[in-house]
């Protein structure tokens, strides 16, 4: 119901009332993970793929902080280098898509017309076929690797950079400071760069975000399933793969990747504000 | 107001049209062309002739737009071709792994919508309240918990501490019975249907809260229509179109949760039968189910959106 | 004013807004009566409490904000104090309101002809539906809308403004309610449609012997079509009066200034005065009189002691301490 109009800012409802500390919680552990991505290797860690036949589902100890697995890898080691690998391979996917996106969001968001109807026809298709069913597709033709998995989830995600720059585009291209910026005569360039790329920062860093932690959820899918990092390698997604037969022995090898992936995505998305989306994962 | 939501059905079907004959085309360059299906029949030690005239036997050499029309004025005929193979016709092979799917997509979807429906309600017409915080924070949670592990950890807790439902496997209802069958899908429908719900009761909460902030909620209260009245004869059917579109809008996603959790709980269904093509390079066979994705989703679009049109009479002035 | 007459009777009417530990009040005693066919208006700039006055006599109050005090009288039912739900409901029966925004009061998924049929089969629980539905019909024509029979059939998104509020003062008085409350009802309306509706509230008031409160915050109009004013100020009455004791000879300073702010008076003086400052914000309480931030005349008394609402001649109420002092 309205509040009523004295009391000034309404109140905010559900659980996202406390968004400050909330969203730098968040924040801290998405650094956190990239921190770590980007230092495993200085690590003083096992070897993430050396097997010890002899030491499976070996429980937690000083020599293996989080135990070993079915095939005695350090849980540790897989679990760090496995997340560097799942974080690699998404802002892969999401530089892909961003470089994509965004010139063309802005373009058709900036001249409109046949451009816009154009690029937002494709936007459509692509959109169309859920991203996995893609990147199976992709995988069966042509037995990428994941980068080029990530690079072709990269053009599947860049319809959804593409939405949100053009709609904010269109925003802020009716905003008199762009006018101003039209009659002291800038070029179109320096218009799309210096007047609107600063305007539409706010609304794509939010949508980015949101896509970093739905490519995470992609490469655990395929790599899950076996077509995306290949096994013996760590990602979040492989060290789950056959995972169901370690749960009665040794939760603790599944709920382990598996926490930190989900941690993951939530933070991504509540730094993404899911709140504010319409369309997710998919 | 029929004819007239009939008119539109038409119109939208039709310009899905060319989205499915895109969609499809490209995906026939990709698996056809760039993707090498001759040399997937010849095996992997034929020698180059050999590969060339299994290339030839197979019309894989004439241009490939011919090919895709061959393809496609098939297709609409219901002839997909056949497996690579030898797995006989490709529509045989669908028909065979279709039911578990159906009916594991039918339970989470109505379990969810059920679910959705009820939650929101609950939520939405009291915002603020400790049950909806509560609910909230499962729901933020229920959406960025991939579908396959909310299966990992529902098969540790049902089946492997407490025995109540079987960790895996799929029974066929006409012959071992609906209290059977049921008892191996739940687990699976659960794990799917979690993520959906919270999405759509999110999505209905917002839409409710949003509603009853309506001026004409108001008009109803002057009237003298009761709360219960003011729910269910004007409130929720406004509060109803976006959720409806939302549906739509997640169809891809159960399709996409399907696959993980079939091969979470070694279901026999589209997802199995998707994961073997594409391991197997069974190219027809991707070929149709892609196809077949694409309609699902584009049909499930065009319902979903003519429902919204059906519940918000002010949308069906423009065309 | 008949008072012993009188249709509604608002005595003490107090609003307050509910927040975490305590409350504002929003709208302070506030007391006024409204005969059989009587138009009363009520104005003041936004913020001074006129529309909540107006949805506490509706009974349609906002979430968070609730009657404090007071009691709300209509024809002999009251609602506030001790009595029980069957007068309470008896008493917000007998009062309809129209509001600001035709274009979002009415249910846009309901058809027009149902949402007015709704109004009566609540007032007269027995009605089937096809009876309601003619009556709906009836009520629309009633509000002056030409083919009603096919009209009631569409959806608010196929009329006008104008013809909008005219369907919500169709439901208003399907309701039969002996008391119209109108909200700023031609606020939102082309000005070439507001004489056409204020004539229909005009009509139907003496055709039903209906007892309105018009607000508005449009002196001008007030003046024009209402027999009596009332003045409201940082949410209490500043000045009532008959409509021509309140606008000739105003004693309120608020009133004047209010006058001055007019396009009429710049015409006539050839200078547009505006009045200074703000109405003050909910909770900003003083220990004067409210208006001695913005008022021409303060005094070290205003600072000091709220002024009550005295009489100035017959039926004329004025809360200020220079009422007296200012007459000429």
């Amino acid at each position: 119901m309205t509040e009523v109009v004295a009391t000034g800012r309404p109140r905010s409802t559900g659980i996202l009332a406390g968004l400050g500390v909330t969203r730098a919680l968040a924040l801290g552990f998405v650094l956190v993970c990239l921190a770590v991505a980007v230092a495993v290797p200085f690590l003083p860690l096992g070897e993430p793929n050396r097997q010890h036949l002899g030491d499976t589902l070996a429980s937690y100890s000083a020599e293996h902080l989080l135990g070993t697995d079915q095939l005695g890898r350090d849980l540790l080691a897989r679990l760090l280098w496995g997340t560097r690998t799942s974080l690699f391979a998404a802002l892969t996917a999401i530089a892909v898509a961003t470089a994509v996106g965004l010139p063309f969001g802005m373009l058709a968001g900036y001249r409109r017309g046949w451009v816009e109807a154009a690029t937002g026809r494709v936007a459509d298709v692509i959109l169309t076929v859920p991203a996995l069913v893609l990147l199976l597709t992709v995988h069966a033709a042509l037995r990428s690797g994941i980068t080029g998995q990530m690079v072709t989830l990269g053009v599947v995600f860049a319809p959804r950079i593409y939405r949100v720059v053009r709609t904010e585009t269109v925003k802020v291209a009716t905003l008199p400071y762009l006018m101003a910026g039209r009659m002291s005569g800038c070029s179109h360039t320096r218009i799309l760069l210096r007047y609107l790329l600063p305007g539409i920062r706010a609304q794509s860093l939010v949508q980015v975000s949101y896509l970093l932690g739905l490519s995470l959820l992609i490469e655990a899918g395929i790599s899950f399933l076996g077509v995306g990092v290949e096994s013996p390698n760590a990602s979040l997604g492989t060290m789950l793969s056959g995972a169901a037969a370690m749960l009665a022995s040794a939760p603790r090898v599944v709920l382990i990747p598996a926490a930190v992936l989900s941690l993951l995505i939530l933070s991504l998305n509540v730094i993404g504000d899911i709140e504010s989306k319409g369309e997710r994962r998919g | 107001m029929l004819t007239l939501i009939l008119r539109q059905a038409a119109l939208r079907a039709l310009a899905a049209v060319p989205t499915l004959v895109v969609v499809t085309a490209c995906t026939y360059v990709m698996l056809f062309a760039i993707g090498d299906p001759a040399a997937v029949v010849a095996g992997e030690s034929a020698t180059p002739q050999q590969v060339a005239q299994v290339r030839h036997s197979l019309g894989l050499d004439r241009p490939v737009i011919a090919q895709y029309l061959d393809w496609l004025g098939n297709a609409v005929r219901g002839d997909f071709g056949a497996s690579l193979h030898n797995r006989g016709t490709v529509l045989d092979l669908i028909g065979q792994y279709l039911p578990p799917t159906l009916l594991l997509s039918f339970l989470a979807l109505t379990a969810a919508v059920l679910a959705s429906v009820l939650m929101g309600s609950a939520v939405g017409s009291r915002p603020g309240g400790p049950v909806d915080r509560g609910l909230g924070a499962v729901a933020v949670l229920g959406i960025a918990v991939p579908n396959f592990l909310v299966g990992y950890v529902l098969i540790l807790v049902f089946s492997l501490w407490f025995r109540w439902f079987p960790a895996g496997g799929y029974r066929d209802p006409a012959e071992v019975g609906w209290a059977t069958a049921l008892q191996f899908l739940t687990l699976p429908a659960a794990s799917l249907a979690l993520g959906l719900m919270c999405v759509q009761m999110r999505t209905f909460r917002a839409s409710l809260i949003k509603e009853y902030e309506g001026d004409y909620v108001r008009t109803a209260r002057m009237k003298g229509v009761s709360p219960g009245g003011v729910f269910f004869r004007h409130v929720a059917r406004n509060a109803a179109a976006p959720w409806v579109t939302v549906i739509g809008l997640e169809v891809g996603v159960l399709i996409t949760g399907a696959l993980l959790v079939e091969s979470v709980f070694a279901i026999p269904g589209i997802g199995t039968l998707t994961l073997e093509a594409v391991q197997g390079q069974d190219f027809p066979v991707v070929q149709a189910l892609v196809a077949l994705c694409a309609l699902v989703i584009l049909a499930a679009n065009l319902v979903t959106d003519l429902i919204a049109l059906w519940l918000n009479p002010a949308s069906r002035g423009l065309s | 004013m008949a008072d012993a007459q009188a249709v509604l009777r608002v005595t003490g009417l107090t609003v307050e807004l509910d927040r975490q530990g305590g409350s504002t009040p929003l709208v302070t005693d506030v007391s006024f009566a409204i005969g059989r066919g009587e138009m009363v208006g009520m104005v003041g700039e936004s913020g001074s409490g006129k529309s909540l006055t107006a949805s506490a006599v509706a009974g349609v109050l906002p979430r968070g904000v609730r009657p404090a005090g007071g009691a709300i009288e209509v024809d002999g039912a009251v609602d506030g104090g001790a009595t029980g739900p069957a007068t309470r409901r008896a008493a917000r029966r007998g009062v309809a309101m129209v509001f600001q925004n035709p274009m979002t009061s009415l249910n846009p998924s309901m058809r027009v002809g149902d949402q007015v049929a709704e109004a009566i089969r609540l007032r007269r629980p027995g009605t089937s539906r096809r009876e309601a539905r003619r009556a709906a019909v009836e009520a629309l024509d009633r509000v002056e809308i030409t083919r009603p029979a096919e009209r009631a059939r569409q959806y608010p998104f196929e009329f006008s403004g104008g013809m909008r509020q005219r369907v919500m003062i169709a439901i208003a008085i399907a309701g039969e309610p002996s008391v119209l409350v109108a909200d700023e009802p031609t606020t939102a309306l082309d000005v070439t449609v507001q004489r056409g509706v204020m004539d229909l509230l005009d009509r139907l008031r003496l055709d039903l012997g209906l007892a309105v409160l018009f607000v508005s915050h449009d002196l001008a109009l007030v003046g024009e079509r209402c027999d009596r004013l009332l003045v409201m100020y940082a949410g209490e009455l500043v000045e009532s009066g008959v409509t021509a004791d309140v606008l000739r000879r105003p004693s309120h300073p608020y009133v004047r200034a209010l006058q001055q702010c007019t396009p009429e008076h710049a015409l006539a003086v050839g200078a547009l005065r505006p009045l200074p400052g703000r109405v003050p914000q909910a909770g900003e309480v003083r220990s004067g009189c409210r208006f001695t931030p913005r008022c021409a005349l303060r005094t070290e008394e205003c600072e000091r002691d709220h002024p009550a609402l005295e009489t100035r001649g017959s039926g004329h109420l004025v809360r200020c301490h220079h009422a007296r002092g200012s007459e000429e």
